[in-house]
């Protein structure tokens, strides 16, 4: 598995997809670049990881596919939450959250504190 | 949940594999196209995006791969694809897949073999409902410290009647003969007959129609089941015969249904051989004496109650019974066993062994197996290095070998199934009969078998070499193999480090062969005391409806031995009892001075002549002593010098308890009553009165004995067409009756050392062509230098020598620790018999080093010119 995106965390790239579907239905590209955009080009999610992730989160039933036509009117797969994956990214979030607070906390202390 | 939906979508996946393909193809593009639009969107002409797309893009191909990954079905479609390339490589190398292939299948087939002989007595349940309940109830004789075959009818009827730890208790009684008059003459049914409980106790059904049941006894005709068998062999399974009435001359019956096929009695012996079976209560007239017996009874357990608890229970009952009968013997007790455990008592430990021998040709056979996979990886190094140097992970290199082996393991097993299966139709009639209480086969549970041992071992044998294989430097054996013939000496030591374990291993196999093979040539060759061998034994039976009384049976047998004397050049004698085939006699003399276990056999004049049984001393009985019983005697030579050393019997008295004074008119030889049985000595009176319902007649004649047994039988049928005539045999075939066991034991050892010797063979084979190959430059050069063709052969030999002396040491001490598990198959031989482990280890060696001879005439026919032309 690739993982040439800087600093993701295995897992993560779940999560965000997750909450980048949780607004609306996209295709695969359209993740892609929504992910690049929202981080201001910090995640730059290419083909090989954006794929297996989303194959992986269908086939746990957190998100569907289903054909459609884009705005160029061509065929795309469109990815769209499904309850349990709505569930799992309040979960996850949640989960991140607390982490990430821990995390900030242990790396904003003073040297007392240590 | 998770997991089964992934198991559902891999599965799914797995059906619509071509569609998901084309779905993933197509969103793949649509991803692409989208990518490009976007570019453009933004302002970069048309050619530059779909440029600067795709190298964002990188390998739709592996981008495909990564997203298959992501289930598990992708894993197994790869092992699929390292199978049939498995299948492909293997096919590439005809040769070597079937050296590999035929020597693990023959490991294999051995053990399938031996597991479908053991598997019924050993492993599978008994087929009867909930069989680990029933347990035998065996006779016991404290004070004597001996079982019996029988048990107390009192005891068995406390056990009937007590609430105990028993739900029910069964038992057969005797078996009988009915004579069945047909077209062509009278033959006879065997019966086997039990207590009306005995189905229902062990919970058999029936193969069509019902099965007996209490209240079955009271039917008028008789209720009767066909065994299996025989209602194929003698009605050729027609279901019509369900219903049907038969009438033997001794009474009619009824048969309502057939066992199943499975199905055995379980019972020792004789009693478990029928081809009809009835129930019957025990004799009421018998129920009055308290010393009268029942056969070995069969019990069922309650649930939860543990073999030791109905021990305790029946220990008391037992005791009780014999308070309330004091004329009963007071030692005696009852032993509670496991009913498969006590029914194959007498196999299982030659079972067990064969099982541990065979399992040594399985280890010959797998340590042969990765022997070979080793020298033949060191062919592949090159193949496997550009696989490592494009990118194939070690992991996968190993995975991929390893699933060869397991190809080639199947393969085996495949043809393991197809030998054994060959083997079995060969042996069946030479496997001892007791080994055919269960009927074994080959069948599905036999199948799983192969099919585990052949993966198991494959695996097992195949991961050292592949992971060795794997492991090697890709870059060091690309080179290597360029420069073609260095010597890297890759496997060799490993090589002959296998080469010496299966030499050990295969010492000890023969060890085994040599022994119990000279075991039965020793058997075979022992002197019977009579010369005789083609001398014919007729036997008979004379129903007691019309030869009531032992007059009218001598009478009869008489005229019967009249009208064979009067064939021309035929001698013919009657002998209350045949003593060949290991029977003990009927009678034993007892008297101070006599030998221990001296037989009384009863036989008409003639008897010696016609088996050939040197009289030394006195003569033959005449005809007015046999008519008259007259109180004469002829003894054997043991009795003889037992009772008057050094000096002549004749004239002597011999009192024996339970016989009259008897005058000794003769002496004849010993006499065995099988090869390898011990000498018998005898007591022969006159056979004036039979004992027997049975009647035996010895003859020989000049010619053919089976048209003499012809005309035998033919006789006895014309005087009365009613009585049923057993076909004739002669001694000969009578004493191989005998050595059944010992010559089934030796067969299967000489398979086993034969599998181990040729497998070893291979091996050694093997290691050397590969050493011999890997040398070739090194051999040019000697060449070159001017050594001979003799010497390198000479040297050859010599490398290869080492890990069979090895071996042959290290088998030595293993054949010395492990023969004396052996000594109970052995006649006349020890365990460590020097002629034997002379010729075994000779023959070991020779074969060792024909096997490297091959190799090393190779290896001195190298030509120096194009060994090292090759560099």
């Amino acid at each position: 598995m690739p993982s040439e995106e800087r600093g993701l965390v295995q897992g993560t790239l779940d999560m965000l997809i997750l909450k980048t579907l949780a607004l609306e239905p996209m295709h695969g590209y359209g993740i892609g670049t929504r992910l690049t955009q929202i981080s201001r080009g910090v995640f730059n999610v290419n083909a090989g990881s954006l794929f297996p992730a989303l194959r992986r989160l269908e086939r746990d039933g957190l998100i569907k596919g289903d054909w459609h036509a884009t705005e160029n009117n061509r065929r795309a797969r469109y990815y769209s939450l499904t309850a349990p994956g709505r569930a799992a990214l309040k979960a996850q979030t949640r989960e991140w959250e607390s982490q990430a607070g821990a995390i900030n906390l242990i790396l904003k202390a003073s040297p007392g504190e240590l | 949940m998770r997991r089964t939906r992934r198991i559902l979508a891999g599965l799914s996946a797995l059906v619509h594999r071509t569609r998901a393909d084309s779905e993933l193809d197509e969103e793949l593009r649509a991803y692409l196209a989208s990518a490009v639009d976007g570019k453009v969107a933004a302002g970069v002409d048309r050619e530059e995006a779909l440029r600067r797309a795709r190298a964002e893009f990188g390998s739709a191909a592996a981008a495909k791969d990564w997203v298959r990954d992501v289930g598990w079905e992708s894993r197994l479609e790869s092992v699929w694809q390292d199978a049939r390339y498995a299948v492909r490589v293997l096919r590439r190398s005809p040769g070597f897949t079937a050296v590999a292939v035929a020597t693990f299948a023959l490991g294999l087939g051995t053990n399938v073999a031996i597991f479908a002989l053991s598997d019924g007595m050993l492993f599978r349940p008994l087929p009867y409902r909930d069989a680990q309940r029933l347990v035998m109830i065996q006779g016991y004789s404290v004070k004597q410290a001996q079982a019996y075959t029988r048990v107390l009818r009192v005891d068995f009827e406390q056990l009937q009647n007590q609430h105990s730890g028993i739900e029910g208790i069964a038992t057969a009684t005797f078996d009988t003969a009915l004579t069945w008059i047909g077209s062509d003459g009278a033959e006879s049914l065997r019966t086997s007959v039990g207590t009306p409980n005995l189905l229902e106790l062990l919970g058999v059904g029936a193969h069509i129609g019902r099965p007996l049941r209490p209240g079955d006894e009271l039917l008028e005709p008789q209720a009767a089941m066909l065994t299996f068998d025989a209602w194929q062999r003698r009605f050729g399974a027609d279901a019509s015969v369900v219903g049907r009435t038969l009438s033997f001359e001794q009474r009619r019956v009824q048969i309502v249904g057939v066992l199943p096929r499975r199905f055995i009695f379980p019972l020792q012996g004789s009693l478990a051989d029928g081809d009809l079976f009835f129930v019957e209560p025990l004799d009421p007239r018998e129920a009055a004496d308290p010393r009268s017996g029942v056969w070995t009874p069969i019990a069922r357990l309650k649930p939860g109650v543990s073999i030791a608890q109905a021990q305790t229970e029946i220990d008391v009952l037992v005791g009780r019974a014999a308070r309330q009968f004091p004329s009963t013997p007071q030692d005696r007790a009852l032993r509670v066993a496991n009913l498969q455990f006590a029914l194959f008592e007498l196999s299982r430990s030659l079972l067990w062994l064969l099982i541990a021998a065979a399992g040594g040709v399985m280890l010959i056979a797998c340590v042969n197996l990765a022997n070979l996979l080793l020298a033949r990886g060191a062919a592949r190094e090159r193949e496997i290095g550009i696989r490592t140097a494009i990118g194939a992970s070690r992991a996968r290199v190993a995975r991929q070998l390893l699933i060869e082996s397991i190809v080639l393991g199947l393969f085996a097993g495949g043809l393991a199934l197809v030998l054994a299966a060959l083997a079995f139709d060969a042996l069946t009639e030479y496997v001892p009969s007791r080994y055919r209480l269960v009927p074994s086969g080959l069948d599905a549970r036999t199948a799983g078998f192969t099919l585990l041992l052949s993966i198991g071992a494959s695996i097992f044998f195949g991961v050292f070499p592949a992971f060795r294989l794997a492991k090697s430097d890709a870059s060091a054996a690309m080179r290597e193999t360029c420069r073609a013939g260095a010597s890297r000496p890759l496997g060799m030591k490993t090589g002959a480090l296998l080469v010496a374990i299966q030499v050990s291993l295969c010492l000890v196999l023969l060890a085994g062969t040599g022994l119990t093979a000279n075991s039965l040539i020793r058997r075979r060759t022992v002197d019977l005391g009579f010369t005789h061998k083609d001398a014919l034994v007729l036997n008979f039976g004379t129903p007691v409806s019309r030869y009531p009384t032992p007059q009218h049976m001598f009478d009869f047998r008489a005229r019967v031995l009249e009208d064979v004397r009067r064939m021309p050049g035929v001698e013919a004698a009657a002998i209350d009892f045949t003593p060949f085939g290991g029977a003990a006699p009927m009678m034993h003399a007892v008297a101070e001075g006599l030998p221990e276990a001296t037989g009384v056999w009863s036989v008409t004049r003639g008897y010696f002549a016609t088996l050939g049984v040197p009289l030394t001393d006195g003569r033959d009985f005449a005809e007015e002593e046999i008519r008259a019983d007259a109180p004469v005697t002829i003894v054997s030579e043991s009795v003889a010098r037992a009772m008057w050393p050094g000096q002549s019997p004749i004239g002597r008295v011999l009192r024996a308890d339970r016989l009259p004074s008897l005058t000794v008119i003769g002496v004849a030889r010993d006499v065995r009553g099988g090869y390898g049985g011990r000498i018998r000595p005898a007591v022969y009176r006159p056979l004036a009165r039979d004992r027997f319902r049975t009647s035996t007649i010895v003859a020989r004649g000049s010619g053919d004995p089976d048209a003499l047994g012809r005309a035998l039988r033919a006789i006895v049928q014309r005087l009365d067409p009613r009585i049923v005539v057993a076909p004739p045999r002669t001694v000969r075939a009578s004493l191989a009756r005998g050595i059944v066991d010992p010559q089934f034991q030796t067969w299967l050892f000489a398979l086993f050392g034969f599998v181990g010797l040729l497998v070893s063979a291979v091996g050694i084979y093997g290691v050397m062509a590969h050493w011999v190959s890997g040398r070739t430059r090194e051999l040019g050069v000697r060449l070159a230098l001017g050594a001979e063709p003799g010497q390198l052969k000479g040297f050859v030999i010599r490398q290869a020598s080492i890990p069979l002396l090895a071996g042959v040491g290290v088998g030595l001490a293993g054949a010395f620790l492990l023969t004396k598990r052996l000594q109970s198959l052995l006649y006349d031989v020890t365990p460590y018999d020097p002629l034997t482990f002379v010729v075994v280890v000779l023959t070991l060696l020779a074969v060792g080093i024909a096997a490297a001879y091959v190799p090393a005439r190779r290896a001195a026919r190298v030509d120096p010119i194009v060994a090292l032309r090759a560099e």
